[in-house]
């Protein structure tokens, strides 16, 4: 299928991009590293009749740590055009939010990562991305720039609302993202893919957090099983308040995740299969989390 | 390699422009109406060619009955009813979703057993089903009444898709009544004179060229739709026009490998452990067109594995509303391996006796009872390849029902076919500096057939590789080749290219014993060079030689059809070995191991020989484990017409693939390999997930949401 | 807007160059149409075969999914761009291992292979087989070059070179 003709802008700065995005308002599209946005364009399912190129403003890409404005504590801020694989090789991320660069290592091919953003995908919100798991799991922060020269924060629990919605309105950019990171957390990432590089079926994201030996926190995020990434409380429950989390407490969480996701069944596979995988990969992200527990200090 | 090579769509000629095709959204009915008029608000489309207007018949395009180039019965979704040229490739896109095409709609079958119906609408006037198409040998009742067990079982084989990586490609243009066409071709000649009978113009009006090629596996035999309709919207629009297919077009309108539903009986005398005689069945589903021409079987092959008495096989190809099948890589091989290795496999299973023991005791020895092969290495093949593979250490008897988390098992198969031999021809010119050109009508299509053919010549004439050059790929050196494919170019063309090269160093050393006088017994060529044999003082370089002769260059032509005796036949052989590990959390498997031991009779380049194994099992992994075109229920279209869904092996899921060779002599020389390569393949890694699980596994491919099923954990 | 074409230059095998392109034209057709570098090639058009792969400022991505406007000032090197009076040292690792069959896929695994090579921290990131699988997993050959492809890096990679 051929592209539709569109007017393509590079702007030199967030306020104009935005004013540009209000301007051409349900006309127009942000294009980022355009891995999500130009195969919709290829087969039509989107026909923007203006482009705005973010990669022409500068600042948007940088990955570093800052002190919380609000909070004062330490966060990690990322540029919304930091790519994927920029993500991955960055030393502070892999420190600081292993779960983010375990993520962002396997999107796609080394070539998709090497042009897509974690802005990009965010913002694209599909049903199945990795990135927005992760962003439950770690309870990020998005920052947002409007076309008014606001700016605001949004929990990713807020963000992220259905199949290719998120909670930008008219006029407004995904900037940053910023994550405070989970101290004493063990994590991990797995996602179940039957082809390399294809959509994943299942995504599971998980942090546990520990205080005095205890579990603090617990989250478990799952993409590719509804409309939209979701965190399981239930599951979560299960796990919180524990000072030793059996075999048996893995096993249930993996359950009540498993009946808590509702996936379509397609010409390829069946939604008992990929509920049976949502309980497979669970367990195996809670396990493998829970293997790094010894190597947190007991605090 | 450096980018310099011409693919088809490489190709930029001036005024030139870019052709679509449009195409049926429905998959049955008949063409009422095309409307044209939104293309007037389009600026740039040069020219539309429509079913209303055209009644070309595209011969290559049906087995049996005749397919219009642009139909006005659609068949399926995707069938071409008309071809528009238009300045650039993305007005051309745009023009052919403008046009609008008003359908009778017919009710439409999927799949075969709705097909069968007796009410079933009609795909072609004769009805829906070619065949029974019969092949085999011996009484197979009488050989039935003397067993003492019959096993059988029903095997299924799913669609799958050639798939090369160039998608379908031509252009076209006229010098006055002159046609060139520039096609991803694996045959030039059968192009050519493909294209001369379709359009009604003599072959000697029609060059086709094919320089390089983005891979085939059978579906760029003889000429193709895409020829024709970048020919006939050259014509048209008096311009150069580039047919290009995209990816999802290449899937949707080229064809695919049928399916087969097979059922499959075996004759056994349990006390010798012997297999008497084989009786197979299968219905094929062919999709709206069957562009297969060889043999008449939709299946075969199993007839010649083992020394029965008797087999007995019957096929039929069933059309259904879905896309068209033809030609891949052995059209009929691997889903009649699938079957035969399988049930073979369960029977060696029930006698409680290693797999690959019962394979060698009952292997094939003469053909069909009664005829000699040329050259038989299947018993090597299978000792060599097991011992190669470790399949001693390996091989335990399967668990009862799997277990644990994981679960490894090692597996083996075998199959054989037909090496026929046939025409070819070559033309080898001596050149007053010394340097050789062959010519020849093989197209690279990625075998290195222009390499090999080089090696012969050099090899039969005494001189260097480096020393010669092959012309190949265009259509007007008129030379005959049956094409790059059935394994046989290494056969036909080089027969011949060690005739001609043979007959010329006669003709020089007929020459030279004038010079050098002396017979030319005891002259002989080496390193380009005529020497005297015993007199390490006395030679002569090749240049010299016509130089004195006065010649320009020195000519030998080879016409050779080797002919097989009467009670001989020539097969290939092969037996494969696989390790595969699988997950029985997801049922994900994973090949962790392959041996492929091949008779192949001579190798001639073992580099080449070597790499063709690994194309062939890789491909078989690919129809094993992954592989399907997943067919819409309500529409019977393809819904996974793209590289995301439609998976291919990936580099990260491929084992090492070690080849054996085991080198009969065959008086023939060289026997074919590629083909066989991927027979063995699916049947090899199902017995393999057998021998870890203890799960039979009747379908292709194994996908992982099967093994679960199979294995009882998932409850529905 | 209908006619208004962008021109936009980069830098491309060493050369400053200029095309005039629609928005939506993407690098590869830009590349391949108006600068006649064919090298690369259009074999699924949505990044997931990566016969297209060119390498862009030092990293290797699919110029089918890009346009040619996000090139702009940028450096590219083509297969073109490899061939100098010899051929390049990972062109001739791929003849000697014979990882090309039908060549359609070949330029995109050259230079996803280089872009790997030559982006590897050698202190920290080891070189065995997986991770050169992992690097060339945007890569598709259906001929089935996969373990000689493997075995042509390997060679390079201990040449040292890049």
């Amino acid at each position: 299928m051929a592209i539709r003709q569109f007017q393509y802008f590079d702007p030199k700065s967030v306020e104009e991009a935005c004013s540009l995005l209000y301007q051409h308002r349900g006309e127009a599209r942000v294009l980022a590293g355009g891995q999500s946005l130009l195969p919709m364009m290829k087969l039509n399912l989107i026909e923007p009749k203006y482009l705005i190129d973010l990669k022409r403003i500068p600042n948007l890409a940088v990955i570093r740590a800052v002190t919380d404005d609000e909070t004062g504590r330490n966060i990690i801020s990322i540029g919304a055009l930091a790519t994927h694989a920029e993500i991955a090789n960055s030393e502070l991320i892999r420190r600081e939010v292993p779960l983010l660069s375990e993520t962002a290592a396997g999107i796609g091919h080394p070539q998709v990562r090497n042009r897509g953003t974690i802005g990009g995908s965010l913002a694209h919100c599909d049903p199945a991305a990795d990135l927005v798991a992760t962003m439950l799991a770690l309870d990020a922060n998005i920052v947002v720039a409007s076309h008014d020269g606001k700016r605001r924060k949004v929990r990713a629990g807020s963000f992220f609302k259905g199949t290719f919605t998120t909670d930008l309105r008219e006029g407004e950019i995904l900037t940053q993202i910023e994550i405070e990171p989970h101290s004493n957390a063990v994590q991990s990432f797995k996602k179940m893919i039957l082809g390399h590089g294809d959509f994943p079926l299942v995504v599971v994201s998980t942090s546990l957090r520990f205080d005095k030996g205890v579990c603090r926190d617990a989250a478990i995020a799952l993409a590719g099983v509804g409309e939209v990434a979701f965190r399981v409380k239930d599951a979560e429950n299960i796990l919180v308040g524990k000072p030793e989390i059996t075999g048996d407490d893995i096993s249930r969480a993996a359950k009540i995740s498993a009946e808590a996701s509702k996936p379509e069944s397609d010409l390829e596979v069946s939604s008992e299969y990929k509920q049976k995988m949502v309980e497979v990969f669970v367990t195996r992200a809670l396990t493998d989390a829970l293997s790094k527990r010894s190597k947190l200090n007991a605090r | 390699m450096s980018g310099g090579s011409q693919y088809a769509g490489d190709w930029k000629v001036p005024n030139m422009l870019y052709g679509r095709t449009i195409t049926s959204s429905i998959p049955h009915g008949m063409v009422k109406r095309i409307d044209l008029s939104k293309l007037n608000d389009l600026k740039g489309v040069a020219a539309v060619i429509t079913c209303m207007d055209d009644q070309t018949i595209w011969n290559a395009g049906e087995r049996i009955h005749k397919r219009r180039l642009f139909t006005d019965h659609v068949r399926f979704v995707g069938d071409s009813v008309g071809a528009v040229a238009a300045t650039s490739r993305n007005i051309a896109q745009e023009a052919s979703e403008l046009v609008q095409v008003e359908y009778d709609e017919l009710p439409s079958v999927f799949t075969i057993a709705d097909s069968l119906k007796p009410d079933a609408p009609k795909i072609w006037e004769d009805g829906n089903v070619l065949g029974p198409h019969h092949f085999g040998f011996g009484d197979v009742e009488s050989a039935f009444k003397k067993a003492d067990l019959i096993m059988e079982g029903d095997y299924t084989t799913s669609r799958v898709h050639n798939s090369p990586l160039e998608p379908a490609t031509s252009l076209a243009w006229w010098e006055g009544d002159k046609l060139t066409v520039v096609a991803g071709s694996q045959n030039v000649m059968g192009t050519r004179d493909g294209i001369a009978k379709d359009l009604n113009i003599p072959a000697s009006k029609v060059r086709v060229i094919t320089l390089y090629k983005g891979g085939g596996f059978g579906n760029k035999n003889n000429s193709m739709n895409h020829d024709l309709m970048a020919a006939l919207l050259s014509k048209k629009t008096d311009k150069p026009v580039m047919m290009e297919y995209s990816r999802a077009d290449d899937f949707t309108g080229i064809h695919g490998r049928w399916s087969s539903n097979q059922h499959l009986r075996v004759a056994l005398d349990t006390r010798m452990g012997k297999i008497i005689a084989g009786d197979q069945t299968a219905y094929c589903d062919v999709g709206g067109y069957t562009r297969h021409v060889m043999s008449g079987n939709f299946i075969d092959g199993a007839e010649s594995y083992y020394s029965a008495e008797a087999w007995r096989g019957t096929s039929y190809a069933v059309y259904t509303n879905t896309s068209a099948t033809g030609h891949m890589r052995a059209p009929t091989g691997p889903q009649a391996c699938f079957a035969a290795e399988t049930l073979v496999d369960e029977v060696a299973h029930k006698l409680r006796l290693d797999p690959m023991r019962f394979r060698l005791n009952n292997r094939v020895r003469t053909y069909e009872g009664h005829k000699t092969f040329t050259s038989n290495g299947l018993e090597d093949c299978l000792i060599q390849g097991a011992e190669v593979f470790g399949w001693k250490e390996k091989w335990q008897r399967p668990p009862e029902r799997p277990s644990g988390k994981s679960a490894r098992g090692v597996g083996v198969a075998i199959a054989t076919w037909h090496s026929r031999y046939g025409k070819g021809e070559a033309i080898l010119v001596l050149k007053n500096d010394g340097h050789v050109e062959l010519s020849t009508s093989v197209v690279d299509i990625g075998t290195g057939a222009k390499t090999v053919m080089a090696m012969i010549a050099a090899d039969a004439l005494g001189i260097e590789l480096k020393d010669i050059s092959v012309i190949w790929g265009d259509s007007d050196l008129g030379l005959y080749a049956i094409g790059e494919s059935g394994s046989r170019t290494t056969n036909f063309t080089g027969i011949a290219v060690k005739d001609a090269a043979l007959k010329l160093r006669s003709k020089i050393l007929e020459l030279a014993s004038s010079h050098f006088k002396v017979l030319p017994a005891k002259l002989a060529i080496e390193h380009g060079r005529v020497i005297q044999i015993g007199s390490p003082g006395k030679y002569l370089e090749l240049a010299k030689l016509l130089e004195y002769a006065k010649l320009d260059e020195l000519r030998e032509r080879s016409t050779t059809e080797p002919v097989v005796p009467e009670d001989q036949t020539g097969y290939s052989f092969a037996a494969h070995f696989a390790e595969v590990e699988v997950d029985l959390e997801t049922g994900k498997v994973s090949v962790t191991k392959y041996v492929a031991a091949h008779d192949s009779g001579t190798i001639i380049n073992r580099l080449l020989a070597r790499s063709q194994v690994q194309g062939g099992v890789i491909m078989g992994i690919g129809m094993a484990l992954s592989e399907r075109l997943l067919i819409n229920p309500d529409y019977g279209m393809i819904q996974n017409a793209s590289f995301y869904t439609y998976r291919l092996p990936n580099i990260t899921s491929i084992p090492k693939i070690d080849a054996v060779f085991i080198e009969t002599k065959d008086p023939f020389g060289t026997k074919g390999l590629g083909e066989l390569t991927l027979v063995p393949v699916p049947a090899a890694i199902g017995n393999a997930i057998f021998n870890a699980t203890g799960l039979r596994l009747r379908g292709l491919p194994f996908t992982p949401e099967g093994i679960l099923r199979a294995s009882g954990s998932l409850t529905a | 807007m209908q006619d208004n074409l962008i021109k936009v230059t980069f830098t491309i095998n060493g050369a400053l160059r200029s095309v005039e392109v629609e928005s939506r034209e993407t690098l590869l057709d830009a590349i391949r149409d108006k600068l006649g570098l064919v090298g690369a090639k259009k074999a699924c058009d949505e990044a997931v075969c990566g016969a297209c792969t060119v390498i862009f400022n030092g990293k290797a991505v699919c110029s089918c999914m890009m346009l040619a406007v996000e090139a702009s000032g940028s450096q590219l090197v083509t297969i073109e761009g490899l061939k100098k009076e010899e051929l390049d040292e990972m062109q001739k690792a791929f003849i000697q291992n014979d990882a090309e069959q039908c060549g359609f896929c070949t330029s995109g695994q050259i230079l996803s292979a280089k872009a790997f090579l030559s982006n590897l921290d050698r202190k920290s990131a080891p070189l065995d087989e997986d991770s050169i699988k992992e690097a060339l997993s945007g890569n598709l050959c259906r001929c089935g070059c996969y373990n000689n492809i493997v075995r042509a890096v390997q060679q390079v990679s201990r040449m040292g070179l890049s």
